[in-house]
């Protein structure tokens, strides 16, 4: 009951944001998206993976109602392929995001709440963590461990968590001296309900727009990935799209870049807008600010 | 902040007058631009194993032989050497006398002061044929020489013992009888040997620079027509070659062949070597810059990138589009290689182990693969259908045979797969296809691949590597199938022949593992034949027994499309041997106009 | 203080051991090691005698603890061998490369700063106004666009169509500065809208403290409260800001360095994942922590040095 009035304040905050609203849809229109080829919607999939004699007649075709991207050097449709590239985009956000926030707070809770040895160890783990170039834990990770979804999504997890976790260490080392914290452990609270349901709400926030945000992240480095000729094989991705294509633009061949670009740029930008709608909306301290 | 603005806006006007100032350079000075599309690796010669190093170390180093420049075959002509060998009747003995008039040049000073150094000797060549032999030297390029030289083993053998190399005992096979006669000895008679001496593992580098210091292998001196410009060269960018005052000079060939001379390259007979002064590699890895500064000129070579191929050349493969209009020439060349896919040959489905049933299943998968089609989608035309193992233009290679497998057919695959018990592929558990690669074009190869196998019911697995997991998986003999090519090493069908061989079986190069006790025969009988008609023969007799038991699909031999500017002169492409800068000529007028009128 | 220093120094042993555990980890147990052993083979031919001869050659046929103790006794004495593709050793490898990524990402970093901050102070004076929302709408638009793309529009369009600059190319001293314009441009454009926004957040934060409140009731002049006041002192979280992204300048930004062949220290990296030249990948990543964690160390002592509180902690 208590936490009911924030979180009705950051709704109505949110609402009337008419930037993140719009995003918000964008982004429940791509998530939408992600799932069409897997029921093969209107031949979607068929357009997007399928290639034979008839198609080869018609590569690189021009931007046209029927091809709205043109098709690629096989004749596939790059519109549709576009459309099953976010299918990519949004697992590695998931899964990547999924990993990373359990790990983050339960490290950043226990450490931050029981402090000691236990803080000590779990903060040389971040620092060491942080010492590493990133995309070089990533990189190696993907490259011995194998290109697959779930290897590249792990290894976004691995190399993400440390700042949310800081976040939550921080917010719990000041709350277990707060005092509802010590009143509830006076009433004999246990110290997984007053982590999980006393404390933890308070960084609540923050979760969100890290998951958020993450997805940001992940879909720029899958292109990375892809640059170097390690993000997944046999399905439409952005990156490797962008990736085929830096050969193909020289030739005036601009299909591939054009789709992939659209269908990314505009993904981001609704992300980037709705997380720092999401952050003013949620986050007190920036209340009234913008 | 007045100040603040004053020193910025003075900063960024420096910058533009720096910028607009650099790149100038002295006009009257010939210059050939070229590119390289890999790092450039280690000058060892004895470790020269990757195409890019060799051919930047090839314009500085020379060796005993190289290949005729304007001749239609791959012959070869002395160099280094004063004549070609002297071989004995048993075709154990090989005698070469070497030049007396050739330098070292050490364009860093630091060995010889004056740069021009001592001549050349028999000697260097016994040093740098030991040196492939120690084992500290790790050579990529001793596997041509393992156990062909009488007591060079020995010796090998001796220095991993003792842990050292001593490199002043005498060997039977390798011997200097004075400075300039150079005499090997073979323990069997192996014709291929004076293709080595062409090879970059025996160009001649003095001992005296390798024992100089140990980064000496980073930079080169050799008694070729260039020398490495340390000052002006700057490691993994860009290596500037400069004329050699001391070289020992060449002029140009006089006889040409028909290639070369419908190509117009066989004008310049008997003029002075090198035409040029600066040779420039450029190391450029990516595709897209590398094909922009082909278009602005200011790469004088290239090639045309697969995705470009459609604007710059069209059906008939004339050039058009950009680089017509800028009056580049094409080349296409044939490469001396062979594409392949292998089955393992101890697969317990695919394999010998199956019998007459694997066989029909190879063929049967040979049958329903169409390379034409494969070659039009992904080599955008460029490059030929293979029909067995032994390139075009090799000895024992026949232009009007066809391999019956290679006629893509689908209904006949099906036959063949249903004899072998498996009608449409009914009960054929799933073939692994190992990639090199995960690259976009592996993953497409590999979707195209299955795609075809599914039209006769056969299912494909592609399983993406990279190099070394593939490597790992065909040494173990664990691969089930995967695809590979080789690349000539020197003008002779059993550099080809020898995939197949059982004794090569991998971690050799047969990576196939495949073993035909018919095969080997005739295969042990050619290869230490002397070139000739019957060799010829015994070559493609091995070859079609390959054929028909197809340890492969054979795949294709792609082309070279190689591009030059309009003012560059007597540019050819060759994929065997390397040093070829020094024919190369630049107009440099007709650059500039051609500059000038964009 | 000097007691402060000695503890700091000593903390950085175990944070090096964890890290070298770490890389030791990730290449023996995802495979690193084995890929490496078949890079260092000769391609066209090999036996199996040469594998164990690499395998011994590299140490990979010791126990595990003593493999990793030979990494330890590596990163300690600085001796990292030589490349395995290149033959060169690591350490000129790495000093050659190291100053022409600096080159490359500190004036960019430096440009995109200046640039972000103007654009932000424009943004958070003109609070609320068109101005200010087209400006954040672009910052969002330009971090919400991949390198790659920009690179491949940047090469094509302004270098090679309309000849602004230079394709791509490289030139010991001041003659790189060419072949760095279009770089350091499309690294500003990438990374000044991440900028933007934090530093207009800092900025109307900063604002909308009480002490600006006051002097503006006392009717001090509105660029008198911008310039003494508001940027004065929102420069503290943008210093920090700036300071916690210095240790990642220098490994270059490898896009750029591919692109425009720019042989800078990713470059050297990327390089070594592709021809799996494990003791070049090491080193790189070593000396990163190096640095890192060194400049962490030099920060800290400084603000140790200007906070005497932080000294007791």
């Amino acid at each position: 009951m208590v936490h009911r009035k924030p979180w009705q304040l950051a709704v109505s905050r949110l609402s009337s944001n008419k930037g993140a609203m719009v995003s918000f849809f964008i982004i429940v229109g791509y998530i939408l998206m992600a799932l069409l080829p897997f029921v093969d919607f209107v031949g979607l999939k068929t357009s997007a993976t399928l290639f034979n004699d008839e198609t080869l007649k018609n590569t690189f075709a021009p931007f046209t109602l029927e091809h709205p991207f043109g098709t690629d050097h096989v004749g596939r449709d790059v519109f549709a392929r576009a459309v099953m590239g976010t299918q990519v985009s949004l697992f590695l956000g998931f899964a990547s995001g999924l990993m990373l926030i359990p790990i983050a707070i339960v490290i950043g809770a226990i450490s931050g709440y029981y402090g000691g040895w236990i803080d000590e160890v779990a903060g040389y783990l971040m620092s060491v963590i942080v010492a590493i170039p990133g995309m070089l834990i990533i990189l190696t990770l993907v490259q011995f461990g194998g290109r697959s979804f779930v290897m590249i999504a792990i290894a976004f997890a691995i190399t993400g968590w440390v700042g949310l976790a800081r976040v939550v260490r921080a917010t719990f080392l000041q709350a277990r001296e707060y005092e509802y914290v010590l009143a509830a452990r006076a009433l004999g609270a246990s110290d997984f309900r007053i982590i999980f349901f006393h404390i933890l709400p308070n960084v609540f926030h923050f979760v969100i727009i890290t998951f958020v945000l993450n997805f940001v992240e992940v879909i720029k480095s899958e292109v990375f990935l892809a640059f170097i000729g390690l993000s997944v094989a046999n399905i439409p991705s952005w990156g490797t799209m962008i990736d085929l294509s830096k050969q193909e633009v020289i030739a005036g061949n601009w299909q591939n870049l054009a789709g992939a670009t659209v269908f990314m740029w505009v993904f981001l930008a609704a992300l980037n807008i709705f997380g720092d709608g999401l952050r003013d909306a949620l986050d007190p301290k920036l209340r009234n600010k913008s | 902040m007045k100040n603040l603005f004053r020193a910025t806006a003075a900063v960024v006007l420096a910058i533009f007058a720096l910028a607009s100032c650099a790149g100038g350079g002295d006009a009257s000075k010939k210059v050939l631009n070229r590119s390289s599309i890999a790092k450039i690796k280690s000058f060892d010669p004895a470790n020269l194993t990757d195409l890019y190093t060799t051919t930047v170390a090839g314009d500085v180093l020379e060796g005993l032989y190289e290949y005729k420049y304007l001749a239609d075959s791959y012959e070869l002509q002395p160099l280094l050497a004063e004549g070609l060998p002297t071989v004995s009747a048993d075709g154990l003995t090989y005698t070469i006398k070497v030049r007396k008039d050739a330098f070292y040049y050490d364009g860093t000073k630091t060995i010889f002061k004056d740069g021009k150094g001592r001549a050349v000797v028999a000697g260097d060549f016994v040093y740098s044929i030991k040196r492939l032999a120690d084992p500290a030297v790790e050579s990529g390029g001793w596997w041509l020489f393992d156990g062909s030289l009488k007591g060079l083993n020995e010796w090998a053998e001796a220095a991993k013992t003792s842990g050292k190399a001593d490199y002043s005992a005498e060997i039977e096979g390798v011997k200097a009888l004075d400075d300039q006669t150079l005499q090997l000895t073979l323990t069997k008679p192996y014709p291929q040997i004076q293709y080595t001496l062409a090879m970059s593992f025996t160009f001649a580098t003095p001992h005296e620079w390798v024992e100089s210091g140990e980064d000496w292998a980073n930079t080169m001196v050799g008694a070729g027509p260039y020398y490495l410009d340390a000052e002006q060269t700057i490691p993994q960018s860009k290596y500037v070659l400069v004329k050699n005052p001391a070289w020992h000079g060449q002029k140009y060939p006089t006889e040409a062949g028909a290639v070369a001379k419908q190509m117009g390259i066989d004008k310049a007979a008997t003029q002075d070597l090198p035409f040029v002064n600066t040779v420039v590699y450029n190391i450029i890895e990516e595709t897209n810059p590398r094909w922009l500064k082909t278009l602005s000129g200011e790469l004088d070579l290239g090639g045309i990138p697969k995705d470009n191929f459609k604007d710059a050349v069209d059906a008939d493969g004339a050039l058009i589009g950009e680089p017509a209009a800028k009056g580049m020439t094409l080349q296409k060349v044939p490469n001396s290689e062979v594409t392949y896919y292998f089955f393992n040959w101890e697969d317990p489905i695919l394999g010998a182990p199956a019998g007459e049933k694997g066989k029909k299943i190879r063929q049967a998968m040979s049958l329903a693969w169409s390379t034409e089609k494969y070659i039009e989608v992904f080599d955008n035309g460029r490059a030929k259908p293979s029909h067995t193992v032994i390139p075009e233009g090799f000895g024992g290679y026949d232009p009007d045979y066809k391999n019956p497998y290679k006629a893509y057919d689908v209904e006949k695959a099906k036959a063949l797969l249903a004899e072998a018990g498996y009608p449409e592929g009914k009960g054929l558990p799933v073939i692994k296809f190992e990639h090199t690669g995960s690259a976009a074009l592996d993953r497409q190869t590999g979707e195209f691949f299955a795609k075809y196998m599914s039209e006769i019911g056969v299912k494909i697995e592609d399983v993406y590597n990279d190099w070394p997991g593939f490597m790992k998986k065909v040494d173990k003999h664990q691969a089930q199938m995967g695809g590979l090519a080789w690349g000539a090493d020197y003008p002779d069908a059993q550099n080809f022949l020898q995939l197949l061989y059982s004794k090569n079986a991998a971690p050799g190069p047969n990576s196939a593992n495949y073993s035909n006790p018919e095969f080997d025969k005739l295969y042990e009988q050619a290869s230490v034949m002397q070139p000739g008609a019957e060799r010829d023969a015994l070559y493609s007799q091995a070859a079609l027994i390959a054929v028909e038991d197809a340890p492969w699909i054979v795949e294709r031999a792609r082309i070279t499309f190689a591009l030059n500017q309009s003012w560059v002169k007597n540019y050819r492409y060759r994929d065997i041997g390397s040093g070829y800068s020094k024919y190369i000529d630049i107009d440099l007028a007709a650059k500039e106009k051609a500059l000038a009128a964009k | 203080m000097f007691s402060y220093l000695v503890r700091r120094i000593l903390n950085l042993i175990p944070l090096l051991l964890g890290v070298i555990l770490v890389f030791f980890l990730l290449f023996n147990f995802v495979g690193g090691q084995e890929s490496f052993l078949y890079n260092v083979l000769p391609a066209k031919s090999h036996t199996v005698e040469q594998i164990a001869y690499y395998k011994h050659k590299y140490g990979l046929d010791k126990p595990l603890i003593e493999q990793y103790f030979d990494l330890v006794r590596q990163v300690a004495t600085f001796d990292f061998g030589r490349s395995e593709s290149t033959k060169q050793k690591i350490t000129t490898l790495i000093a050659r490369h190291v100053p022409n990524s600096a080159i490359l990402t500190f004036p960019a970093f430096a440009m995109e700063i200046i640039i972000a901050l103007i654009i932000a102070s424009l943004a958070a004076f003109y609070r609320g106004s068109l101005l200010d929302k087209s400006l954040t709408f672009l910052s969002v638009v330009g971090m919400s666009i991949s390198m790659l793309v920009l690179i491949i529009l940047g090469q094509t369009l302004l270098a090679y169509e309309w000849k602004l600059f230079p394709i791509s190319g490289w030139e010991n001293g001041p003659g790189a500065i060419r072949y760095l314009l279009l770089p350091w441009l499309l690294w500003v454009l990438v990374a000044v809208g991440y900028d933007v926004r934090f530093f207009r957040t800092a900025l109307v934060e900063e604002g909308e403290k009480d002490y600006v409140r006051t002097a503006r009731a006392k009717g001090v002049p509105e660029r008198r409260i911008i310039f003494r006041h508001i940027l004065k002192n929102a420069m503290i979280p943008v210093l920090t800001y700036v300071v916690i992204q210095i240790p990642f300048l220098l490994t270059g930004s490898i896009l750029l360095e591919r692109f425009f062949s720019i042989p800078g220290i990713g470059d050297l990296m990327v390089s070594a994942i592709f021809s799996y030249d494990l003791p070049v990948l090491k080193a790189v990543v070593l000396v990163y922590t190096l640095f890192f964690v060194g400049f962490t160390l030099v920060t800290d002592v400084l603000y140790a040095l200007v906070d005497p509180r932080v000294r007791l902690n």
